[in-house]
């Protein structure tokens, strides 16, 4: 059972800044590449990088690069190029903060072809 | 106290490592054995890192050794950030020691970056590169 409610995975199209910041948990969208198009506020107070900082560079490389790695952007990349990109993964992020565990899900969204990273500790 | 060689902004990145490591102890909860032989392990990496600060007292010299040390430490986080993610799917979570000698390097890396010049990172690892190519 995913952290990630069915019903905000089924209306991802519709996942917008307001319902993002709203979700008790991470929600960061990114392009193909990993550019960060949208950094919520539950992400923002874990990480402590603000929104306006986070979006524009590079999810997995520059801001959480605890996933600079096969086994998450690897996967990541592995998967949008097959257009298969849904999966979670348990990480312990020690970068630059205190050691915090948390699941990751990334999953595609088929309507509109963005990529969202789902965060929870 | 400050040492001779390390002024007062660097000395301060310095001690404040050892209060985030208290933090991070407690967030793992380590037991006790874990606990001193990492705490034994932090000051030892802390020591080096002063003891190559007061040694290297020329200002030009020291800019390399920053970026160097920074580039070394970096790695060090590369590895042991590997390696917890591969331990966690291994077993379903990671080693203490790991989590603990991960998060340290990054406060060290975070503590030497304000003094670290993109530059002088590019000369190190052309340095370092060079190097391997005239060893093969």
């Amino acid at each position: 059972m995913s952290f990630v409610d069915p019903q905000v995975i089924s209306s991802l199209s519709s996942l917008d800044r307001g319902k993002a910041d709203a979700l008790p948990h991470g929600a960061i969208k990114v392009d193909d590449s990993g550019t960060i198009q949208l950094y919520n506020r539950w992400e923002s107070q874990l990480a402590g990088v603000p929104p306006a900082a986070a979006e524009g560079k590079n999810f997995f490389t520059q801001i959480a690069p605890c996933t600079n790695n096969r086994l998450v952007f690897g996967r990541f990349k592995d998967s949008v190029a097959s257009g298969s990109l849904d999966f979670e993964i348990k990480y312990t992020f020690t970068y630059k903060m205190k050691p915090t565990n948390v699941t990751l899900r990334l999953v595609k969204d088929p309507s509109t072809k963005a990529n969202w990273v789902f965060v929870k500790n | 106290m400050q040492q001779e060689g390390v002024n007062t902004v660097e000395l301060n990145n310095m001690l404040r490592m050892q209060q985030r490591f208290d933090e991070m102890a407690d967030v793992l909860d380590l037991d006790q054995t874990i606990a001193q032989q990492m705490n034994r392990w932090v000051r030892d990496q802390r020591g080096d890192l002063i003891r190559l600060l007061d040694t290297i007292d020329d200002p030009e010299e020291r800019k390399h050794i920053y970026a160097a040390t920074w580039v070394r430490l970096k790695s060090q986080w590369v590895v042991y950030n590997t390696q917890i993610g591969y331990e966690i799917a291994k077993t379903g979570e990671a080693k203490a020691d790991t989590l603990v000698k991960a998060a340290t390097v990054a406060i060290f890396v975070d503590a030497i970056e304000p003094f670290v010049e993109r530059h002088e990172v590019e000369r190190v690892t052309a340095h370092v590169g060079s190097s391997w190519h005239d060893a093969a």
